[in-house]
C-alpha cells in the first residue's frame, strides 16, 4: 500500500513538469521588503495584470516568476501596505526587481484604496490555516496586559487549552507536545513562561506568525497536529528603532539598527518580569533570598552579501527562575544560521542551521549550605541540525519546493545526584540519542485558473540508541494493584554505540482548491504526520518538569492522518471572510499512563506506560471582518477528541482530558479614531472531562475515594465563559518629545466569573486543630478551583521611537 | 535528599502560580454524585506491641457523604498466622469494631517474620487479607532546634517560632524495608495529608538507591510540619509496612493532595481486601496491615536544643 501510495506520488509530481519545457521564455525575481524598515514581506503577492497569474514571496520576501517574453504589470500588494504597480519590460534577459512597499497611512479614509490581498483565504491553496497579524494579537486585550501570541492563537478555531494558566495548546484534538513550534526554524520545547500564562514569545521582536492545522506541506514534520511557524523581525535596516514598554508583569525594551544601510542590520530584545523586584522590601527572614522571575532575550543580526546572498543569525535565551534555598528553573535556547542563496533567478534555496535546548534544574541547596544532604537534579532535550530547503519556480503555475534535514537529539531524561548524611549516589534515567533524517518534495500545480493542486511525500527516518548497558522489553504479565500497568520490564544487554531501534515513514501530503465562483472555493487536503519524540506528562496541565522522551524499541512514534474539507467564501468587498471546515483525525501509538506512574527519574518508566489510538473530528466556522472602523472575528469549533487505551476505562473509548464540545470566541477591534481604539473579546468554551471516585471509604480516619482503576472521563466540569475589554490611548509624542507612545488600559474577566479549571475532592478543612484532636473521621468536600478567580484591571505604556 | 514530585514539588508549582498572581481561588460546592451499593471497608492493624489489636469493619458511603460512617455488625473475624495459630476478634460494643484481647499481661499477638492471614464473613460473603509483618530499625535520636516557622510549617494555630525538630533512624541493610512514620503531639497524632510519612528503604520513592542510608532529610524534617514550644511532647513512632501498604500509602497521600493544574486522573487506591468471589458486587477496600513500631519520645527542653542541624 505504501509503496503505491509513494509511487503514485512520483508520478504525479513530476507529471506536470515536463509540460513547461523552457522555450521563449525569462524570468523577474526579487525581494518584496518594507520601505519603512526593510523587513522582508512575507506572502506578498506580485500578480502579473495581462496574464492574470502571479506568485507570492516566501517567508525571506523572495519572489520568481517565469514568463513569456513580453512587457507586462506586475501588481504587488501585501496587507497592510499601499498596492504598488511596477512596469517591466522581459525582452532579452532575466529581470531581477527588488521592491518595497509602503506601509498603510494611519488615515482612515485611506483604508478603501489599500490594495490588499483581500481574496487569499480564498484563492490560495493552504486550508486549516491561519495567520494573525502581530499588530492585530496587540489589539486584543491581554491578561495583565502583556500582549501574547500562545494566547492570541487560542481564540483561532480549532485550537484550545486544558484550561486558563495552562502550558501549550491544543490543536484539532492532539496533545500539546504534538504542536511543532518553531522560532526562526528551530524548534521550542516549552512556549511558555510561568505555566501557561505567558508565551515565550516578545511580542515587539516578532514579526510573523502563522499556525498550521491541517494540510501541513511537506517541508513540514516530526510533529502530529500542527506547525506554528513564528519568524523574528531582522531588524530595521534604514534608522535606528527602539520600542518598549512597561506592564504589570514585564518591561520590554527592544532596539534595533542598521550596521550597513539597507545591507545588514540587528534586532536585540529583551524583557524581564519585576514581581520579585517589587516585592523585595516585603520578603524578610527565611525568604529573604526568593527569587521568581522569568525573562528572555532575543537576539538577531542579518547581512546582504550581494543580490543572491544574505545571511542570519538569530538566537534566543528564556528562563524561569523560582527559589530561595532551593533552586528551581527552566527555559529554552535556541541558536540558528541561514543562508540564503539565489542560484539563479528560479532556484532559491534556504539552508539553516539551529541549535536547540530545554532543560530544567532542581536543586535543593542552591548555596551549597549543606554539601552533606543535597539534591540536585538536571534534565535536557538538545538538538543540532542541518536542513537545506529549495524553491524551484518552474513557471507561475508551478512552485517545486524539496529538501532535507538531518535533526539530532540528546535526551538526557533526568540525572540526579544526591547525598545523604555524607553518602554520595548518582542516579536517573540514562541518556539517549537519536538522529532523524528527513527528506521531501512536494509540488504546487495551478492546473487550471480555478483549481490548483499542491502534492509532496516527505520520508523520514529514526535511529535510537541508549547510552545505558542494558535495554528493556515490555512484557505483560496482568494488572494488579501492586502492577497497574500490568507490565513488566525484561532486561537485555546493549551495545551503546549500535542503533537499538530505526523506525521510518512515509508521510503524503495532499492539498487541492477549486473556485467555485468569483469569491469563494472549495477545499481538501490530507497529510500524515509522524512523530519521535514525546512528552511524559499524566498530569492535567503539562508542568515545565514534564520529561521528553524517545520512541524506543518500546514507544512507537505517533502517526496522524487528517482529512479536511472547506468551504471558503467571501462577502462584501472581501470586507467579510468566512470559512467552514470539517475535519476527521485518526491517532496512532498515542501514550497513557498507567496509576502510580513513575516518569521521573526511572530508568524503567516504559513499564508504566500505557499505548493505543485516538480519533478527532470536528467543524470550525470562522467570520472575519477585515475593514472599516469595527474589525474582528467570530470562531465557533463544534469538537471531539477521544482515545482508547488498553487498561484504561475498561478499554472503551474516552474523552482526552482536553477535549471540548463547543468553542465560541468573538473577538472585536473598535478604531473610535486616531485617539482612541477599543478592544473586546469573549469565549465560551465547554469544560473538559475528568475523572472522580464513586465511593468512599474511611481508613485511620481518613476518607477516599473508592474507584476501579482506569476510570476516565465519567464527569465535566461546567462551561468556562469571560468577556475581557480594552482601551488604548495612542498619544503623538512619547518620551522625551519623540516618537510615539499609547496607554492601554485593559480589563481581564470583566464579569468578574469564577471559572472552574477544575474540580476535585479534599480532606474538609475545619478550625485550626480541632481536626488533629478529634478522634473522628477526617469528612472529604468538593472543591473548584479557579486559576483566574476575579477580575484583573491593568495598564501598560508602550512607546516607540 | 530525593524530592517528592508529587508531594513537594507540583504543590510548590502550584503555590507559586498562586502566591505570585494572587488571582485563583478555591471554593467548596455542591457536587450531584451517584447512588452506590456500599462496600466493605476494612482498617485494621496487627503490630508487635504487648495489647488489644483492632479491625474495624465499615459500610463504603457514596462520595462526600457527610454522615458518620456505619460499622458492619454480625461479621466473623478471625487472623489465622503462618503457623496455624488463629486470633479470634470480637464485635465488644457492636459497633463495627473488632478486638483481639490477649489472655494475659505479657500475650503478645504481633511477631516479626510471620505472615498473618485475615478471614472476614459477613452478610453470606466471605473476604481475605495478607499481611507479612516486618523488621523495624530503632529510633536513634530526636533533635530540635530553635527556630521560625517555614511556609510548610505556617498556619491558623501553628507556632510562627519554636523549635523545629528532626529524628534519626537508619534503614536496615537489604532493598525493600518499607516504613511509616506517625508524628504524635503532646499524644495526639498527627494525622492530616501533610502527615502522611512513608518511607521505601530511606528515602520517599521506590528506588533502590536508598537502601542502608540514613533516613534523608526530607523524611526526618517531617517530624515537624509545625514547630514545638517549650515542654510540648514529640513522640516518633517508626512502623515497618509492607510494600503493597506502602503503595497503599503513597497512593491515598496523592489522591489526598490531588488538587490543582497538575491534578492527575483519579487513580484506584490499592486494597488488600479480596471477597473470595471476585464477581460479587459487594467488593471490599481498605487495608490490613501488619507492622512492628519503634518509638522515641522526647519532651522540649531549652537547655537541650541544638543551635544547628548536623547536617
Amino acid at each position: 500500500m505504501l509503496k503505491f501510495i509513494s509511487k503514485s506520488f512520483l508520478l504525479l509530481l513530476f507529471a506536470p513538469l515536463g509540460l513547461f519545457a523552457q522555450t521563449d521564455k525569462l524570468t523577474v525575481s526579487g525581494f518584496v521588503k518594507d520601505s519603512k524598515n526593510g523587513e522582508g514581506l512575507i506572502g506578498a503577492s506580485v500578480f502579473v495584470k495581462e496574464l492574470l497569474t502571479g506568485s507570492t514571496t516566501n517567508t525571506y520576501g523572495f519572489y520568481s516568476l517565469t514568463l513569456p517574453k513580453g512587457n507586462y504589470s506586475l501588481v504587488i500588494t501585501s496587507v497592510g501596505y499601499r498596492k504598488y504597480v511596477r512596469e517591466i519590460k522581459l525582452n532579452d534577459q532575466n529581470v531581477t526587481l527588488n521592491l518595497e512597499l509602503v506601509e498603510d497611512g494611519q488615515e482612515l479614509a485611506e483604508v478603501l484604496v489599500t490594495g490588499k490581498r483581500e481574496d487569499d483565504n480564498v484563492k490560495k491553496i493552504e486550508m486549516s490555516v491561519n495567520k494573525v497579524d502581530m499588530k492585530t494579537i496587540k489589539k486584543i486585550p491581554a491578561l495583565l496586559g502583556e500582549v501574547d501570541l500562545v494566547r492570541a492563537i487560542q481564540l483561532l478555531p480549532g485550537v484550545s487549552t486544558v484550561g486558563e494558566g495552562a502550558t501549550g495548546f491544543n490543536v484539532r484534538g492532539g496533545a500539546v507536545d504534538q504542536n511543532l513550534v518553531l522560532m526562526d526554524e528551530a524548534p521550542v520545547y516549552n512556549s511558555s513562561h510561568l505555566f501557561g500564562f505567558f508565551s515565550i514569545f516578545n511580542p515587539d521582536a516578532v514579526k510573523d506568525v502563522k499556525l498550521i492545522k491541517g494540510g501541513i506541506p511537506a517541508q513540514y514534520g516530526g510533529r502530529a497536529s500542527s506547525i506554528l511557524d513564528v519568524r523574528m523581525k531582522e531588524g530595521n535596516a534604514k534608522k535606528l528603532e527602539i520600542n518598549g514598554g512597561i506592564g504589570f508583569i514585564f518591561s520590554r525594551l527592544s532596539i534595533e539598527a542598521p550596521i550597513v544601510k539597507d545591507r545588514a542590520s540587528f534586532i536585540v530584545a529583551a524583557r524581564r518580569s519585576y514581581a520579585d523586584v517589587l516585592a523585595k522590601p516585603f520578603l524578610t527572614g527565611n525568604n529573604a533570598d526568593t527569587q521568581f522571575n522569568f525573562y528572555d532575550l532575543t537576539a538577531k543580526v542579518n547581512y546582504t552579501i550581494n543580490q543572491n546572498n544574505s545571511v542570519f543569525l538569530s538566537g534566543y535565551f528564556g528562563r524561569d527562575v523560582f527559589g530561595n534555598s532551593f533552586g528551581f528553573n527552566w527555559g529554552n535556547s535556541t541558536l540558528s544560521a541561514r543562508w540564503n542563496h539565489v542560484f539563479s533567478s528560479k532556484l532559491f534555496l534556504n539552508s539553516t542551521a539551529f541549535y536547540s535546548n530545554y532543560d530544567y534544574l532542581l536543586d535543593s541547596d542552591l548555596n551549597n549550605k549543606r554539601p552533606n544532604n543535597q539534591f540536585r537534579w538536571t534534565s535536557n532535550i538538545r538538538n543540532w541540525s542541518f536542513k537545506p530547503d529549495f524553491t524551484y519556480y518552474i513557471s507561475p503555475d508551478n512552485t517545486l519546493t524539496f529538501g532535507g534535514q538531518i535533526l539530532t537529539y540528546s535526551f538526557t531524561p533526568g540525572s540526579a545526584n544526591a547525598s545523604s548524611n555524607g553518602t554520595k549516589v548518582s542516579f536517573g534515567t540514562p541518556a539517549k540519542d537519536a538522529v532523524e533524517y528527513s527528506a521531501y518534495v512536494g509540488n504546487e500545480w495551478r492546473v487550471t485558473p480555478k483549481l490548483s493542486l499542491q502534492y509532496g511525500v516527505r520520508f523520514s527516518k529514526y535511529d535510537y540508541k541508549s547510552s545505558e548497558d542494558v535495554y528493556y522489553i515490555r512484557r505483560f504479565v496482568g494488572i494488579t494493584d501492586a502492577r497497574p500497568s500490568g507490565y513488566e520490564l525484561d532486561t537485555k544487554p546493549n551495545d551503546p554505540s549500535k542503533v537499538i531501534q530505526t523506525y521510518s515513514n512515509f508521510e503524503p501530503r495532499f492539498n487541492a482548491k477549486l473556485e467555485t465562483g468569483e469569491n469563494s472555493s472549495i477545499k481538501a487536503s490530507y497529510n500524515r504526520m509522524t512523530q519521535y519524540i514525546h512528552l511524559m506528562s499524566n498530569t492535567a496541565a503539562s508542568t515545565p518538569l514534564d520529561v521528553w522522551t524517545s520512541s524506543t524499541n518500546n514507544i512507537k512514534p505517533q502517526l496522524t492522518d487528517q482529512v479536511a474539507l472547506g468551504y471558503f467564501k467571501n462577502f462584501g468587498d472581501n470586507d467579510y471572510e468566512t470559512s467552514l471546515e470539517v475535519y476527521y483525525k485518526d491517532f496512532q501509538n498515542q501514550i497513557d499512563y498507567a496509576d502510580r506512574a513513575n516518569l521521573f527519574l526511572n530508568p524503567t518508566f516504559e513499564k508504566d506506560l500505557l499505548f493505543g489510538d485516538g480519533r478527532a473530528y470536528g467543524v470550525e466556522l470562522y467570520i472575519k471582518k477585515n475593514k472599516g472602523k469595527l474589525t474582528g472575528w467570530t470562531s465557533y469549533t463544534l469538537a471531539r477528541t477521544e482515545r482508547q487505551i488498553v487498561g484504561l476505562n475498561n478499554g472503551n473509548w474516552f474523552p482526552n482530558r482536553f477535549d471540548r464540545t463547543h468553542t465560541l470566541n468573538v473577538v472585536a477591534q473598535y478604531e473610535l479614531n486616531k485617539k482612541w481604539s477599543f478592544g473586546a473579546n469573549f469565549a465560551y468554551i465547554s469544560g473538559v472531562p475528568y475523572s472522580l471516585p464513586e465511593r468512599q471509604g474511611t481508613v485511620e480516619n481518613f476518607t477516599y475515594g473508592i474507584t476501579e482503576s482506569g476510570v476516565r472521563g465519567n464527569i465535566r466540569i461546567p462551561a468556562y465563559n469571560r468577556l475581557d475589554v480594552s482601551a488604548t490611548k495612542k498619544n503623538k509624542k512619547a518620551l522625551f518629545g519623540k516618537g510615539e507612545s499609547e496607554w492601554v488600559f485593559s480589563i481581564y474577566n470583566l464579569y468578574n466569573r469564577r471559572n472552574p479549571f477544575s474540580i476535585y475532592t479534599q480532606p474538609q478543612t475545619t478550625e485550626a486543630g480541632s481536626v488533629q484532636e478529634a478522634e473522628q473521621a477526617i469528612k472529604s468536600e468538593a472543591v473548584r478551583l479557579s486559576i483566574i478567580g476575579s477580575l484583573i484591571p491593568s495598564v501598560t505604556y508602550n512607546f516607540k521611537f | 535528599m530525593k524530592i517528592s514530585i508529587k508531594k513537594q514539588i507540583l504543590p510548590l508549582l502550584s503555590f507559586l502560580i498562586i502566591s505570585l498572581t494572587l488571582m485563583s481561588c478555591e471554593d467548596v460546592i455542591q457536587l450531584e454524585v451517584p447512588q452506590t451499593e456500599p462496600y466493605l471497608v476494612v482498617d485494621g492493624s496487627i503490630t508487635n506491641l504487648a495489647g488489644e489489636q483492632v479491625i474495624k469493619l465499615t459500610k463504603s458511603q457514596d462520595l462526600l457523604n457527610l454522615a458518620t460512617v456505619e460499622g458492619v455488625k454480625n461479621a466473623t473475624v478471625k487472623v489465622t498466622d503462618d503457623l496455624g495459630k488463629i486470633y479470634e476478634f470480637k464485635d465488644l460494643k457492636n459497633m463495627g469494631k473488632y478486638v483481639w484481647t490477649p489472655t494475659n499481661k505479657t500475650e503478645v499477638m504481633g511477631s516479626v517474620g510471620r505472615t498473618y492471614t485475615l478471614d472476614i464473613t459477613v452478610e453470606g460473603e466471605s473476604y481475605k487479607a495478607v499481611s507479612k509483618l516486618n523488621r523495624v530499625p530503632k529510633i536513634d535520636s530526636i533533635v530540635y532546634k530553635p527556630d521560625d516557622a517555614n511556609i510548610r510549617q505556617q498556619g491558623t494555630g501553628k507556632p510562627d517560632k519554636g523549635y523545629d525538630a528532626n529524628f534519626y533512624a537508619t534503614d536496615l541493610k537489604g532493598v525493600g524495608d518499607c516504613y511509616r512514620v506517625k508524628i504524635y503531639k503532646n499524644d495526639t497524632l498527627k494525622n492530616t495529608a501533610d502527615n502522611i510519612i512513608i518511607a521505601y528503604d530511606a528515602i520517599g520513592n521506590k528506588s533502590p538507591i536508598g537502601d542502608g542510608l540514613a533516613f534523608t532529610r526530607p523524611i526526618r524534617r517531617l517530624a515537624s510540619t509545625e514547630l514545638y514550644r517549650e515542654n510540648d511532647r514529640l513522640k516518633v513512632e517508626l512502623l515497618s509496612i509492607t510494600e503493597a501498604h506502602f503503595d497503599f500509602w503513597l497512593q491515598l497521600r496523592q489522591e489526598l493532595n490531588n488538587a490543582g493544574l497538575f491534578a492527575r486522573p483519579a487513580a484506584r487506591i490499592p486494597s488488600n481486601i479480596n471477597n473470595t468471589n471476585p464477581s460479587s458486587t459487594k467488593q471490599a477496600s481498605g487495608w490490613f496491615g501488619t507492622s512492628a513500631i519503634s518509638t522515641m519520645e522526647v519532651k522540649i527542653d531549652k537547655t537541650k536544643a541544638v543551635k544547628e542541624f548536623n547536617d
